[in-house]
């Protein structure tokens, strides 16, 4: 019923779809374009498992309609390793024991992500406030808010490398 | 969880969200950030048949000052009140509280207007508006009226905008004094949104006494409420000692006489909040 071919662009790739109008961004990525690496965590927008960035800024892809991203930029947890590299956010989640059953991680990173652009050297009081809407029932936080701090020098002491 | 089926209209501007709601049959509902209508979507407490999606208007967003009052559009999201400039100038409680919302996620998305529009009694900014008078701006076709805060709420999450409205934007008288500010939030465990909320907005004189002063309180009623009596004895206050003496639970209970059980604990915390919101006010000086 009133479906909607909309084009958006995911990780990078131009995509076309066709979409009823209550699906929700992550059902889109996950069922459609098959990108499970954004989980569903909850059914009330409380968890922040289905974080991804949306036009720059990270979102609960749970809460966003497909249809409303007619035009937009899409990036997903998928986008991060590049030619199977993780990335320096990724390494330092995987050193600092940052997950264990790794169901949040998706939406950790993500968020992370924005909280690295907004503070490149992010306080421990920076990160756990604007990791507030992302939820982990395994790790006890401590050791993601160090990742994401360990994440930040490691991009500070890197040699600057040209996408 | 899927919401109802429903069909879905971006508009691209203000005249062309009005025309279409007054075109479109059946529950015809706005979509601004959506992080109030897409849960309840999911959960289908609503089942619209109609969406007409106004997050891409761009004349409902961005803060200007103009004739002596700071514009507020409706779809300018918290994100956005959280670090302009001009409000952290003129009306500082507008990003206080914009921090203070939910989650860095939910704050990418969610708008003033939206929270205004849905009026939920534990939510953050229909207490800031309240506390600084603000006017709200809404629009039907071939129609402008601007509405006092004071009568904007009208019971449980219910206010005095029309279906065939659209909230344009939120004004606040432009400050001829300094202005000191707090606000305190007692969240809730779980959901996080306020138990009690309580903003004040203090203008002080040359002399560094208190001239005018606004206190509203929300979490407690169907929506929040202004402390009149305990603005009384405020003014005329030294603006460094604002707390001292006051009697701010017994000025509640008579502000509230009819608060649900339990009531003696909730006028404990909304007092406290008050009186740190207070202390906030004191420590900007
Ligand atoms: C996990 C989570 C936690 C939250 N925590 C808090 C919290 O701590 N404090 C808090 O205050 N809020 C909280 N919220 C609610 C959040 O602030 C919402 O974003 C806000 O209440 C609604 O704004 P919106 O732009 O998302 O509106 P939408 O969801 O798009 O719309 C809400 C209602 O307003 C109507 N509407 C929207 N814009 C207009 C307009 N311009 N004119 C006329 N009608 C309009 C819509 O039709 C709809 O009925 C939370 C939400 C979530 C998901
Ligand atoms: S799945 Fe829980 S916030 Fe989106
Ligand atoms: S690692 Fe299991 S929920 Fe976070």
């Amino acid at each position: 019923m009133n479906e909607r071919t909309i084009s958006i662009d995911v990780n990078g790739e131009q995509r076309r779809v066709t979409v009823e109008p209550r699906t929700l961004l992550v059902h889109l990525l996950r069922e459609q374009l098959g990108l499970t690496g954004t989980h569903i965590g909850c059914d009330t927008s409380q968890c922040g498992a289905c974080t991804v960035e949306l036009d720059g800024s990270a979102v609960k892809s749970c809460t966003v309609l497909a249809v409303q991203c007619e035009g937009a930029r899409v990036r997903t947890v998928e986008s991060l390793a590049k030619d199977g590299a993780l990335s320096a956010l990724q390494q330092a989640f995987m050193d600092n024991h940052a997950l264990q059953c790794g169901f949040c991680t998706p939406g950790m990173l993500m968020s992370s992500q924005e909280i690295l652009r907004r503070h490149p050297e992010p306080t421990e009081a920076q990160v756990r406030e604007l990791l507030d809407g992302n939820i982990c029932r395994c790790t006890g936080y401590q050791n993601i808010v160090k990742a994401v701090q360990d994440a930040a020098s490691r991009i500070a002491g890197a040699p600057r490398t040209v996408e | 969880m899927y919401s109802p089926r429903f069909d879905y209209h971006r508009a691209e501007s203000i005249d062309h969200a009005l025309r279409l709601l007054s075109s479109l049959d059946g529950d015809v509902k706005l979509l601004a950030g959506g992080h109030s209508l897409v849960p309840a979507l999911k959960l289908r407490l609503a089942s619209p048949s109609h969406l007409i999606d106004i997050s891409a208007c761009s004349e409902l967003k961005g803060v200007r000052e103009e004739d002596g009052r700071v514009l507020i559009g409706a779809a300018t999201s918290y994100r956005e009140l959280e670090s302009d400039p001009l409000l952290a100038a003129r009306v500082p409680l507008v990003p206080v509280v914009a921090g203070q919302v939910a989650d860095m996620l939910v704050r990418n998305r969610g708008t003033i207007g939206g929270s205004l529009c849905n009026s939920d009694p534990n939510a953050d900014f229909p207490v800031c508006v309240l506390a600084l008078d603000a006017r709200l701006h809404v629009r039907s076709l071939g129609e402008e009226r601007a509405i006092a805060v004071s009568d904007w709420f009208d019971g449980l999450m219910s206010t005095a905008l029309r279906p065939d409205e659209v909230l344009e934007s939120i004004s606040v008288a432009a400050p001829r004094q300094q202005v000191r500010c707090g606000y305190v939030k007692v969240k809730h465990a779980a959901s996080r949104f306020g138990v009690a909320c309580a903003a004040a907005n203090l203008g002080v004189s040359g002399d560094g006494r208190v001239a005018s002063a606004a206190i509203a309180l929300g979490g407690l009623a169907d929506h929040p409420v202004r402390l009149a009596g305990l603005e009384a004895s405020l003014v005329g206050r030294e603006a460094h000692d604002l707390a001292q003496g006051l009697q701010i639970q017994e000025q509640l209970a008579a502000a509230i006489p009819d608060l649900p059980p339990p009531r003696q604990w909730l006028l404990h915390v909304a007092a406290g909040a008050i009186r740190k919101a207070l202390g906030q006010c004191t420590s900007a000086a």
